[in-house]
């Protein structure tokens, strides 16, 4: 289906273009019916006793239908859902959603009903593609102040590649409007004509009327990447690049870069975990992707605008071969590059797992270090959390200054402990786990695995940057489990299975 | 008339005043009131016009800045005062509140990790006329005692306070733990070196206030200080013995040491490799005493005056050159080992401490404004520079900041001076320099001498290529570095031409 998709924008251009030229019958009042208001109970989870859920707060957003059976929305409106519901605009009846696809690091969501026959009638909308500057666009959505659906005129302001603030790290194509997105508003269509060009999901707090809508081919792309019944994610690049070296005369003639034909991004570093490695270097110049000439200032020519050349490899599949132009040593040479993903430490985003990763020892609560945990030391946490923590997250791929170049699945800390008669003298100073018993940890569940298979009497922890090890005895640790499992209330003792398994609502039950 | 009633009233309100002080204060404390003022005649106001380099523009000053603050008068011609109050002071005034002389003052000996200075006269001008104190002894807890504070440079206000603890400070140079008082009683806002008198005597000064509680250098210091030879020469300070130890809290790891139940233990963390200890310690052996003073499971020992007080303290007593026996045992066996402390100045670290004086190391090159990572830069990221600074500066001053022997610098791209000789690099700040033409760079001496050597030649042109931390790359030629450093001196009024590379 999503292949189907892919195929509009062609289409959508012609019926936009008529649209205009008639001047009428572009009002989207018309679609109104196929908008949704989604309300959701939801619970985030708990980063510091991963076995429990914080409470429950409710929670409003829209979507909108785009036929068989599947209603598009934001990510983070369905985000730790517990339960979701959709209700119509003009119906007053509410059913029952669950989430068929989500993809957090491009805040979009895939919602189905538990009674298909809900959406029976109702007119599934058409993807049009990237609205050009200066044009009209019209947001339409449940923003709070009420109950009906709302609709606000505004204009297309920019068309850049910027984060998006669901994940906090992700950095994709967006489309800045001057139309008010509210709270509420958030997964409703933005329409041009009867066409919808983007997906309201974010605004500017500090500037009024500057909304931001996720445009047509990122929405394109991920429903394209669901259509065989798995959303794998955009591809993780871990390529890093200079731009604007070339904008320097001599500098371009240090690199070989012809004079009559000076484009291109010096490359610094291809991180070792990349697809790319081996293939591109540093100090190689890409002069293109995908056959698009890429400028000094790393942009492309994308559908009338210049947007970071990185746009283009997003909107790519993971397993795609991408084309690169790459100037070697004065020599132009064309390299194939097969996208790939990182490991979870890689992708150093807010998460939004069904539990985060975690295994209880002796009362010593042990979790992967995420932007989530990072969230306790609250919004200026990127100030005020432990600097190693706040150190080793901005630098996931590597950790040049601490000399470690170890394949890392995670970072593990120690989040709490649960103080008992064999535990109670521990003090964290430093929290991030280095090693077990000489062992280099390198996720919770190899952790957990080397505490559970323990055969020493004797558990010696050491902490990364820190000259204080814990050395315990072993077995009154784990003699310690039952008890405090009782007092403190640890439903679980360990979950390890990856983000990939979501939070939300499938089915209408929690898994 | 008029005037005789007011009068009248003044005298009535005084003597009900001298009357309503004889009820609340005992006899003592009032004849502690008039030894003060006794003392008041040896308080003088410094008036210090600094000019420190400007952070951000090495090359430049930053605007002179003028502070009042105080200083006693200590015999033999000089006047104590608190270090960082007079670190980079380019005139100093001394002026008794109750004379108009102004004397021109220097500073003779100054030790930043006590925060001691001790100024003089200038030639031709003298102290002889103003009154001395002597220096006291440390006070117990609970004791009594005065803060003078000088409040608009001409009027002495004492202020009666009462320790109430001890703690210790680590100075933040050389991780030295200094005792330090917090005074309890009338809440202060700010004090600078308010002296701290008991009997008669000067026993602390007030370098601080922290919660409202003046926070004070012990007698213990002050005397410490003065007995030294206040030269550079031959200053001994205050040592430190090179090695961090954490006290053992797990039973089960003071069975494996084997540390007797109820013995206070530490274990050695780390031995830094300008320690003296170097060749007889060890990390994870266990510390059980230094010369005769045991360690209780605490890592504090029993100080004479003050109880239990950490063991640290028990070193920063000594000087510089004096022997110490540490005890320590190692496999269950007891051992010992001697050795002469050294002093540490902060500037073997890898990111050294305030400078207090010189120059700030720099070079630019077509505009790259290289610089050694300090503290001091780091404070050009404002007063929340441990929060706001960029992670990977702070990494190395944070993490990474040991001694080490060579005395190793990192190297900084501080900022670029916008020029067209560097187009295309004008947005890079705050990288770390890796290799010049490469070669590693530990120090801006080390950079220079990495430029001088060959640079990389491409297309007949020589380039300078700088390599840094996380692969950035900048390759400029060395060709047309001399104009650019012309434009860019008159642009961004860089007055001295040494601060540009030279190529030798």
């Amino acid at each position: 289906m999503g292949r189907c998709l892919s195929m509009l924008p062609s289409f959508a251009v012609l019926v936009l273009g008529l649209m205009w030229a008639v001047g009428s019958d572009a009002n989207p009042l018309a679609l109104r019916r196929s908008v949704f208001r989604i309300e959701t109970i939801s619970q985030d989870r708990n980063f510091v006793n991963p076995w429990r859920l914080q409470s429950p707060g409710m929670a409003s957003g829209t979507g909108f239908y785009i036929g068989e059976g599947r209603i598009l929305t934001n990510a983070h409106v369905v985000a730790n859902a517990s339960s979701i519901t959709v209700r119509r605009d003009g119906d007053a009846r509410q059913m029952t959603a669950y989430v068929q696809f989500i993809g957090h690091d491009v805040d979009l969501a895939i919602l189905g009903v538990e009674d298909p026959a809900y959406l029976k009638n109702v007119e599934a909308l058409v993807l049009g593609s990237v609205p050009r500057l200066r044009s009209p666009v019209t947001t339409v959505g449940y923003p709070m102040g009420g109950d009906q659906v709302s609709m606000t005129d505004g204009v297309v302001n920019r068309i850049g590649y910027q984060t998006y603030v669901h994940t906090e790290v992700d950095d994709h194509l967006l489309v800045q409007v001057d139309s008010a997105i509210n709270p509420g508003n958030s997964g409703g269509p933005v329409f041009q004509g009867r066409n919808v060009v983007g997906v309201a999901f974010q605004a500017l707090t500090r500037a009024q009327s500057a909304g931001f809508i996720i445009p047509v081919p990122v929405v394109q792309r991920f429903l394209t990447d669901c259509s065989d019944g798995k959303y794998d994610g955009v591809p993780d690049w871990g390529v890093e690049t200079q731009n604007s070296v070339l904008n320097n005369v001599a500098s371009a003639v240090f690199y070989q870069v012809p004079a009559s034909d000076r484009r291109g991004v010096l490359i610094s570093r291809v991180q070792d975990w990349s697809t790319a490695k081996g293939i591109l270097q540093r100090g190689d110049v890409l002069m293109s992707i995908s056959s698009k000439a890429i400028g000094v200032d790393g942009k492309v020519d994308f559908e009338g605008e210049r947007v970071n050349f990185e746009a283009l490899y997003d909107l790519r599949l993971i397993g795609d071969r991408v084309r690169f132009e790459v100037l070697r040593e004065g020599e132009i040479r064309e390299l194939v590059v097969t996208a790939g993903q990182g490991k979870a430490h890689q992708n150093s985003g807010l998460i939004y797992p069904n539990r985060p990763k975690f295994t209880v020892f002796g009362g010593i609560v042990f979790t992967a270090l995420t932007r989530s945990v990072m969230e306790l030391w609250g919004d200026a946490w990127e100030k005020n959390a432990p600097l190693l923590m706040r150190y080793l997250l901005s630098n996931p791929f590597d950790f040049d200054l601490t000399g470690e170049r170890r394949p890392i699945e995670e970072l593990v800390i120690v989040s709490d402990i649960l103080v008992n008669n064999a535990n109670n003298f521990l003090e964290v100073t430093s929290p991030v786990v280095d090693q077990i018993n000489g062992k280099k940890v390198t996720s919770v569940k190899m952790l957990h695995d080397t505490l559970r298979g323990l055969t020493e009497e004797t558990l010696r922890i050491d902490f990364m940057f820190s000259h204080d090890p814990w050395i315990v005895n072993a077995k009154e640790l784990r003699a310690a489990d039952k008890e405090n499992n009782i007092r403190y209330g640890v439903s679980q003792e360990y979950w390890l299975e990856p983000y990939s398994v979501d939070g939300a609502v499938t089915r209408g039950s929690k898994r | 008339m008029k005037q005789h009633h007011e009068r009248s009233r003044f005298l009535v309100a005084t003597m009900v005043a001298a009357h309503f002080m004889w009820l609340v204060f005992p006899k003592a404390a009032l004849a502690e009131v008039k030894e003060i003022s006794s003392y008041e005649a040896s308080i003088l106001h410094l008036t210090v016009t600094r000019a420190a380099p400007d952070p951000e523009s090495p090359w430049a000053l930053q605007n002179t800045d003028i502070s009042g603050n105080a200083g006693v008068v200590i015999g033999g011609n000089r006047v104590l005062t608190q270090a960082s109050l007079v670190s980079r002071a380019v005139y100093i005034q001394a002026q008794r509140v109750d004379d108009v002389e102004k004397i021109p003052m220097e500073v003779v000996f100054a030790d930043y990790e006590a925060n001691l200075a001790v100024l003089a006269p200038v030639k031709g001008h003298s102290l002889n006329n103003v009154k001395t104190m002597n220096i006291g002894q440390d006070v117990p807890l609970g004791a009594d005692v005065f803060l003078v504070a000088i409040e608009n440079e001409r009027q002495l206000q004492r202020v009666s306070l009462r320790t109430l603890e001890i703690g210790l400070r680590e100075s933040s140079i050389g991780g030295i733990s200094l005792p330090i008082y917090s005074l309890g009683g009338q809440a202060r806002t700010s004090c600078k070196s308010d002296p701290i008198i008991r009997k008669g005597l000067l026993v602390g000064m007030c370098v601080g206030v922290l919660d409202s509680q003046p926070q004070v250098i012990a007698a213990s210091v002050i005397n410490h200080f003065l007995g030294d030879n206040l030269s550079a020469a031959s200053y001994r300070g205050f040592p430190a013995i090179g090695v961090s130890f954490v006290p053992v809290r797990s039973p089960w790891h003071r069975k494996i040491l084997k540390i007797a139940q109820g013995k206070g233990a530490l274990r050695v963390a780390r031995v830094f490799e300008n320690s003296p200890f170097t060749d007889c310690i060890k990390v994870d052996d266990v510390l059980t005493a230094f010369d005769s003073a045991a360690i209780d499971h605490r890592g504090f020992y029993q100080h004479p005056m003050w109880g239990a007080v950490q063991l640290r303290h028990y070193i920063a007593e000594k000087y510089g050159g004096s022997p110490l026996t540490i005890h320590f045992a190692r496999a269950g066996q007891l051992k010992s080992c001697t050795r002469n402390l050294i002093r540490f100045s902060g500037q073997e670290s890898l990111v050294p401490g305030p400078a207090n004086g010189g120059g700030v190391a720099h070079v630019i090159f077509g505009g790259l404004v290289f610089r050694e990572l300090t503290a001091d830069y780091l404070t050009v990221f404002g007063r929340d520079w441990r929060q706001s600074a960029p992670q990977e500066l702070l990494f190395f001053y944070t993490y990474l900041n040991l001694p080490t022997a060579k005395r190793e610098r990192k190297v900084v791209l501080s900022n670029v001076l916008g020029d067209e000789f560097n187009s295309g690099y004008q947005k890079l700040s705050n990288l770390v320099v890796e290799a010049v033409n490469g070669q590693p760079v530990t120090s801006i001496a080390s950079l220079k001498t990495r430029l001088n050597a060959p640079g990389v030649l491409r297309g007949g042109i020589e380039y300078a290529q700088f390599d840094f931390l996380g692969g950035i790359q900048i390759v400029l030629p060395y060709k047309g570095t001399s104009e650019a450093h012309k434009r860019i001196a008159s642009a961004y009024s860089v007055a001295t031409f040494d601060s540009f590379y030279t190529r030798l």
